[in-house]
């Protein structure tokens, strides 16, 4: 899936005063392909991401995936978009407490009434070396379980465009070099398009393009 | 001051936490605040009208002239100056003597209270009459010139007779010369059960029903010199009590007579302030589940404080300080609120139940209030404060996320740190019920409920997750099972409000109908007492005259309990009773008895302990002792009682104990002797007559007044009405407070929604970024309330039917009454009121961004 943005801007206020997050930027992911968003704190890695997911609009510009505008979508249109080809990979790994491993990674298939969710889940559980953890609770996984399960949540759905906020940043080197090994090993299986924001530059080297923000003064 | 000013600013910062522990606190205080402030304006009204009530500083009372020994060491023990009255009270009948009636079939009757009385009653209060106005002690009465007597205006419409027109009352007419309008001593009588009837002394001799052998109650009533005050008339009372020692003899202070008076309301009050209390409890649980959100969110917090090197108490005091400063918060509203609102209900009340008080909040409840208030949050917030103990800074280094420490069912809280609270809230049951017995009942009933509650609620909830639901329903059921505390805190808040809701109307139900048709026995229609041993025959005769054939005829012999085993029974010595159980017993203890003899039981009667009488001319002598007088005075099967039988001693054995169905309204004792033994005694008779037509009843009535004048009539369907009339308050009166209770449970459902969506906006907001709909989401939502709310009612309705049928099998001979009406309404209510709030709510929910969900922005 591609993924065309063009001349994209995108301001938040606060309380007075306006903040310019997105300046007139364009960029441009072929099929397949990963992007990695480097730069610092507050430089609007995570904004255009969130604009890219659909979770937010821009105040202008084009965001084509797969030749579609998301920014041109209402919020139900949107909502149906990125059931069918977007998932997202946060730091937090934002599993839900109150389900096991297999069940948060059974959601997205379930919200999408897929007939065999659970097949799915124990196959993808296979893949990211969980199997035996599927009926844990997120408290008594680590942080690395915890960013597999994510993963396996987010593959299950075999998205066609994979957005990851930082995917090993909180986890420790070893752990973090274990899940972005998965990730890149994953979306290359699954031929999916992967826009990885982080801060570490020897993850962004691994993508095929690398686009770097700067702060705006 | 660093912990109060840190306090504050976590409570500021928290602001959603402190405003729901507030709301929470405030509205279970609410109901407490309100009972407590009515309970003290009743009494403070009742203390204010006591001396009214008596009429006198104090009142010595028999059910017998008081003897003349006794009388000069009464005027021994009292003051030099102290004046006296003579009262005599008795139940009476009065004939109507119109000239009306002269040309009709004959004369209307009616039951009357007759009170006595001399020149100088009352000593205190006064009688305001419609033609003389305000009678005091010193006025001008002109009962005392003729044979006149005052009546209410209520007599004079049954009897079919005007002011100026005679009255009959034993064998003499008198003068109806006034009505009364306002009689402060007669401000605990039942105007419509015997309407009260001023007589003269004198006059009263003229009737010859004293000597006809008419019982009634007699009381010297004094007024001590100078003016006295409560303490000095209190050991006056003691002296008087212990000097004059037979049981029967009771002596009265003003106090008392208040006391007396609002003995219905002491219990009405007791049991209110329990419904009281399960508000409390209700909101008690909201509060429990609030905390328990609030500090494993803390654990953080205190890890923090602790690696910048604050001591554990300073932590310590920084939590017990938010607690203080949040039940302040709770508790000065809430006590403005019931201060300002209170007044406005004096008019609906007084409309309402005929009680004459000026409703106020007192001081005295504004500190309880407070207290109840600190020590309900300090206790439940201790086992959280114990926390601070446990928290580790290395806790801080470990956690991958804040949300890993404190996470669900991680707070590592012990139970032993639960024990104040749970002994807090017994004490407070025991307390407010005036009762050891009411008060373990009320808390094993509440314990007993909300575990069978708990049970139902998570075996129900399991068993429905093992099949398979739509994903809606599966995501419903699952954050249900595994988020055990919010379920279960906002279940048992509703469930326990569904179930007080629907017991009271079918237990209210079944009073009614015991009172009104008891089953298996029938009720009978007209009481004939005060008949003398040579009337009986005649009486008897005299009914079969009329067709009518007596359905029991039951012996009364008057009498003085002297020992029990041997040992002198002496009366009790005059104290404060704190409980209700020690005050029957005194009461019990301070009295004579009226015994009687039969050797079958009644159709009302069944044995629980011990033998049948022993029926033979040799028999010795037996008693039975209806079961609860028994527990009052601590007697059993085999115990030896002697009584004092108009100076005969006469002693028997306890053979067995009796369960009594008083709403049969058969004649029935408390002290019940074999045939033989009293037959010889000094004694009247009581006949019960069965039910019959109107016509036949005014015949009956006529007839016995006119040849018996001595014998009192009363009519049970008039006491049945009284009695259902009375219920249908005190059952209003609980309903008002168990749909408070209902209200709090709801509130408490809507702190613990709230609080769980606020929680649950990032679920919500992944939800969305996995590519739910807002209808999705909200369906979710609405199926989790759904789920728990129908499970509450359900399990909640079933519970009082169950709980409802027990009480009416034990307490209500299994006169069962179950309500299916009303439950339907009530659930309807709790559906449509709880799918509303949470839509509402989940409004804000659906506005936030799901973008929020990343990191940063």
């Amino acid at each position: 899936m591609s993924l065309i943005i063009r001349n994209l801007n995108k301001s938040f206020r606060q309380g007075s005063t306006t903040i310019q997050v997105i300046k007139s930027l364009s960029l441009e992911v072929e099929t397949g392909r990963t992007l990695a968003l480097v730069g610092p704190s507050g430089s609007g890695k995570s904004t255009l991401l969130s604009l890219i997911a659909g979770l937010d609009s821009p105040d202008s510009g084009e965001i084509l995936i797969e030749g579609q505008d998301i920014a041109q979508m209402s919020e139900a249109q949107r909502t149906q978009f990125r059931l069918n080809n977007i998932s997202i990979i946060f730091q937090q790994f934002h599993l839900l407490p109150y389900l096991t491993a297999k069940e948060n990674i059974m959601l997205p298939l379930e919200i999408a009434k897929a007939p065999d969710a659970e097949k799915q889940a124990d196959e993808i559980l296979q893949v990211v070396g969980m199997t035996e953890r599927s009926g844990h609770f997120s408290h008594q996984l680590s942080g690395g379980e915890n960013q597999r399960i994510a993963f396996a949540r987010a593959f299950v759905a075999k998205p066609k465009l994979l957005l990851a906020d930082e995917p090993s940043g909180s986890l420790d080197a070893e752990n973090g070099r274990q899940v972005i090994d998965l990730l890149f090993d994953l979306t290359r299986k699954q031929k999916t398009t992967l826009v990885l924001v982080t801060h570490n530059e020897e993850v962004a080297s691994r993508a095929d393009v690398i686009f770097r923000f700067q702060v705006q003064r | 001051m660093t912990s109060l000013r840190l306090a504050f600013k976590e409570l500021i910062h928290n602001y959603s936490f402190s405003a729901l522990f507030v709301l929470s606190l405030g509205i279970g205080l609410i109901g407490l605040t309100s009972l407590d402030s009515l309970r003290s304006s009743i009494r403070e009204s009742l203390n204010r009208k006591s001396k009214g009530f008596l009429a006198a500083d104090l009142g010595v009372g028999a059910r017998r002239r008081l003897k003349p020994e006794e009388l000069k060491l009464i005027s021994n023990i009292m003051p030099v100056g102290t004046e006296t009255s003579q009262l005599h009270e008795s139940l009476t009948m009065v004939a109507g003597v119109s000239p009306a009636q002269a040309h009709s079939s004959g004369q209307a009757s009616r039951l009357t209270e007759l009170r006595v009385v001399e020149s100088n009653y009352p000593f205190f209060g006064e009688i305001e009459l419609e033609r003389q106005g305000l009678i005091t002690s010193n006025s001008k009465k002109d009962l005392f010139v003729g044979p006149k007597v005052w009546v209410y205006p209520e007599l004079l419409l049954q009897l079919g007779v005007k002011v100026g027109d005679q009255v009959k009352i034993g064998d003499r007419e008198f003068e109806v010369s006034d009505t009364i309008l306002r009689d402060s001593a007669g401000a605990g009588s039942d105007v419509s059960f015997a309407p009260p009837v001023y007589i003269s002394r004198q006059s009263f001799e003229a009737t010859r029903l004293d000597a006809q052998g008419s019982l009634g109650y007699y009381t010297l009533l004094a007024r001590l010199p100078g003016d006295a005050e409560d303490e000095k008339v209190e050991l006056l009372a003691k002296r008087l009590n212990k000097e004059l020692n037979d049981p029967g003899i009771q002596i009265t202070t003003p106090k008392d007579s208040s006391e007396q008076i609002g003995r219905v309301l002491n219990y009405l009050g007791d049991y209110l302030n329990l419904a009281g209390l399960v508000a409390l409890l209700l909101s008690s649980i909201g509060q429990f589940y609030l905390l328990r959100n609030y500090f494993s969110r803390r654990l953080t917090d205190m890890a923090i404080y602790k690696s910048l090197g604050l001591a554990a108490e300073r932590i310590f005091a920084i939590y017990a300080w938010q607690m203080v400063l949040l039940t302040i918060v709770a508790v000065v509203p809430t006590i403005a609120i019931t201060a300002w609102t209170l007044p406005r209900f004096t008019e609906p009340l007084h409309r309402l139940l005929n009680i004459d008080l000026a409703l106020k909040m007192p001081l005295s409840t504004a500190l309880i209030v407070a207290t109840v208030g600190v020590l309900q949050s300090l206790t439940l917030t201790l086992p959280y404060l114990n926390l601070v103990r446990k928290t580790k800074v290395r806790d801080l280094l470990q956690a991958t996320s804040p949300s890993n420490m404190g996470a669900e069912g991680s707070t590592g809280l012990s139970w032993p740190w639960f024990i104040p609270a749970a002994v807090a809230f017994v004490a407070l049951a025991f307390i407010l019920s005036h009762s050891f017995y009411v008060g373990s009942i009320f808390i094993a009933a509440l314990t007993g409920g909300a575990l069978i509650l708990t049970f139902i609620a998570t075996l129900t909830l399991r068993i429905l997750n093992r099949f398979r639901w739509s994903p809606m329903g599966q995501l419903s059921l699952k954050h249900m099972v595994r988020s055990r505390a919010a379920t279960i805190s906002a279940f048992l808040a509703l469930a326990l409000g569904i179930l007080l809701s629907n017991l009271i109307p079918q237990v209210e139900a079944g009073i009614r109908e015991e009172i009104s048709t008891p089953p298996g026995v029938e009720q009978p229609s007209l009481f004939l007492f005060d008949i003398q041993d040579e009337q009986v025959a005649a009486i008897k005769q005299t009914l079969a005259d009329l067709k009518v054939q007596p359905m029991q005829s039951a012996p009364m012999v008057r009498a003085r309990l002297t020992q029990i085993n041997g040992a002198p029974f002496s009366k009790p010595e005059r104290e404060t009773n704190w409980s209700r159980e020690k005050e029957n017993e005194n009461r019990s203890r301070n009295r004579g008895y009226n015994l009687s003899y039969r050797d079958e039981l009644s159709k009302s009667e069944s044995i629980v302990e011990g033998a049948p009488f022993q029926v033979s001319p040799t028999a010795p002598t037996q008693i039975s002792i209806e079961t609860r007088f028994a527990a009052r005075l601590g007697l059993k099967p085999g115990d030896h009682l002697t009584f004092d039988v108009q100076g005969v001693d006469i002693t028997g054995t306890i053979v067995n104990l009796r369960k009594v169905r008083w709403t049969s309204f058969q004649p029935n004792f408390f002290i019940q002797f074999n045939s033989g033994p009293l037959d010889l005694a000094p004694k009247t008779h009581l006949i019960t007559l069965q039910q019959m037509s109107l016509e036949k009843k005014a015949e009956i009535q006529r007839q016995i007044v006119k040849d018996y004048p001595n014998v009192a009539i009363l009519d049970v369907t008039r006491i049945v009405e009284r009695l259902l009339s009375i219920i249908n308050q005190l059952g209003l009166a609980l309903k008002v407070m168990a749909t408070f209770t209902m209200l709090v449970g709801l509130s408490i459902l809507f702190f613990v929604t709230y609080n769980q969506l606020s929680e649950r906006k990032k679920e919500a907001n992944l939800f969305k970024v996995l590519g739910a709909s807002e209808g999705f989401i909200q369906r979710v939502f609405l199926t989790e309330v759904l789920l728990l709310v129908g499970l509450a009612i359900i399990a909640g309705t079933l519970l009082s039917y169950l709980i409802g049928f027990l009480l009416s099998y034990f307490l209500f001979e299994n006169l069962y009454q179950p309500d299916f009406i009303s439950p339907i309404y009530l659930a309807l209510t709790v559906v449509i009121v709880s799918l509303a709030t949470t839509y509402f709510l989940l409004r804000s929910v659906l506005s936030d961004r799901p973008r929020n969900i990343l990191q940063s922005v």
